[in-house]
């Protein structure tokens, strides 16, 4: 699912005409509090714009009564999110006083075998209140008829009885027009409030189907791959070889919270191997940078512009490769990506660490030629490698073990 | 002056080129041999011809090309060059 921020969300709706609070969004380069003063009148609310929920709880919305408090907000919002590698971006809104009730307001996909389509989701809202199903309505919704009036006036109207119901009806239309024209998987209002002005959004959250991006040219620059915030420039070149290349399978993600110990680059074959390499080396104190993954068979040009790309981490102190499977895959299209990778990006990087485990066919062969071939290089380079036919297997993962404990050795040497 | 040609081919996600006046010294043919075994089998060697010559017309070679960089790394004389660009890089 790709998901989009509040802000962006809430001018679709205003596009379909849901009420929305007034409000302005700003960045840390545009802080431009004399606009919001005059146009917006206090109190205001300040909602840092995440892809992540629960910002509630998190403290990521915040209530400001005056100009000072509102500065104050902001400057720690954008602080925040600073720290924690997010766009700074800020929505101050409106505060709406006058809120009699609020609902949450939600059209998504049930993969229930009874349903596997729209359902309208209703309930009083609040916070966490998605995780309460007793206390919201579902209501199932053809795809080609929409919601059904009968049916949703039938549910809703004994039990919850919103006020104004023909214009909640209107905007469970509204929303479900969205919903269909924009391919989503979940539009949610929570809370809606009603006020004495009507029903209003006070937050939005929309989340498009991957699948169907590519008839959105308005999101061109979104990438469909699930995250809970937005693609760094090496995790968007990544998507692109990926989707210019559907041989194999290739990935790569930036952790944004390093940790403390030596920086290395991680090159992984075979997701759950490759998964517990990693943990290995977070257990053995290393500080991961990226985890990414070539699988699938993928040919020797896909690996080698992910090396390249793995290679280009600032401050990486070794390049690990880890395929502890027995991974079905010919090693030595492996090898020729990353004696390429190496050969431009290592040259000039004097007793560099590269530390290699693999098993799979023509491992060994792979070793051989990977030593062969990057001999002129100025690299300190360990290969481990199990056959996929003799083994031994029970050293697999004791081997990872090892490969930590030399690379450390590398290091400490290096400093 | 030299009527060597040099080969530059666009493949499915980059470019091939030989710089076929880097094989005029060469006796080996690397990489014949690694794109035979480890390829499609796409150069093969003939006599009195310099450098690798190529198996099939050019579209039917971007066709069969996987792209597995045996023939540049095999090359004692680095005459192949594959170039592989990252699309949005700058």
């Amino acid at each position: 699912m790709v998901r989009l921020y509040e802000y962006q969300a809430k001018e679709i709706f205003k596009k379909y005409e849901i009420k929305i609070p007034r409000g302005i969004l700003i960045s840390d380069e545009n802080i431009d509090i004399a606009s919001i003063i005059n146009s917006i009148k206090p109190p205001y609310v300040v909602k840092a714009q995440v892809l992540h929920g629960k910002r509630g709880l998190k403290g990521l919305v915040k209530t400001s009564l005056a100009e000072t408090q509102l500065r104050k907000n902001i400057s720690e919002l954008i602080e925040y999110l600073k720290l924690h590698h997010e766009h700074p971006r800020i929505l101050v809104e409106e505060y709406i006083k006058e809120k009699i009730r609020e609902y949450y307001l939600s059209i998504t996909i049930s993969n229930s075998y009874k349903i596997k389509g729209p359902i309208l989701l209703f309930g009083e809202g609040g916070i966490n209140i998605e995780e309460k199903p007793e206390k919201v309505i579902r209501i199932p919704i053809d795809y080609l008829e929409g919601p059904n009036k009968e049916l949703i006036t039938k549910k809703i109207k004994p039990t919850i009885n919103p006020e104004n119901f023909d214009q909640l009806l209107e905007i469970i239309y509204k929303v479900y027009k969205i919903f269909v024209d924009y391919d989503c998987r979940v539009v949610e209002i929570n809370p809606l409030a009603y006020s004495d002005k009507g029903y209003i959004a006070l937050d939005a959250r929309i989340s498009i189907d991957d699948n169907s991006l590519f008839r959105h040219p308005e999101f061109s620059h979104l990438i469909p791959i699930e995250m809970d915030r937005e693609p760094t420039k090496l995790e968007r070149l990544a998507y692109e070889i990926e989707r210019n290349d559907y041989r194999g399978v290739s990935y790569l993600i930036e952790h944004s919270h390093k940790g403390d110990g030596p920086l290395i680059g991680f090159h992984g074959i075979g997701g759950g191997g490759a998964l517990i390499g990693l943990d290995a080396l977070l257990k053995h104190g290393f500080a991961v940078a990226n985890y990414s993954d070539t699988s699938g068979n993928p040919p020797s040009s896909k690996i080698y512009r992910i090396a390249k790309l793995i290679l280009s981490i600032p401050n990486i102190k070794a390049y690990v490769l880890i395929s502890p499977n027995i991974a079905n895959q010919e090693m030595w299209y492996t090898a020729f990506g990353l004696i390429k990778a190496f050969r431009e990006e290592l040259t000039m990087r004097k007793g560099f660490p590269v530390a290699i485990l693999w098993g799979g066919n023509k491992a060994g062969e792979a070793t051989r030629i990977i030593l062969e071939k990057t001999k002129d290089l100025p690299i300190r380079l360990r290969i481990y490698t199990v056959d996929p036919v003799v083994g031994p297997y029970e050293d697999i993962y004791s081997n990872i073990d090892r490969l930590a404990i030399e690379l450390k050795g590398m290091l400490d040497e290096s400093n | 002056m030299s009527q060597i040609r040099n080969i530059s081919i666009t493949l499915r996600t980059g470019k091939l080129k030989i710089d076929l006046h880097k094989c005029e010294k060469c006796d080996t043919y690397d990489c014949v041999k690694a794109c035979s075994l480890y390829g499609r089998h796409l150069y093969r060697m003939e006599y009195g011809r310099i450098g690798p010559i190529l198996n099939y017309d050019i579209d039917e070679f971007r066709r069969r090309c996987i792209e597995c960089l045996a023939c540049e790394i095999m090359c004692p004389y680095n005459a192949i060059e594959i170039i592989l660009p990252i699309e949005g890089e700058a």
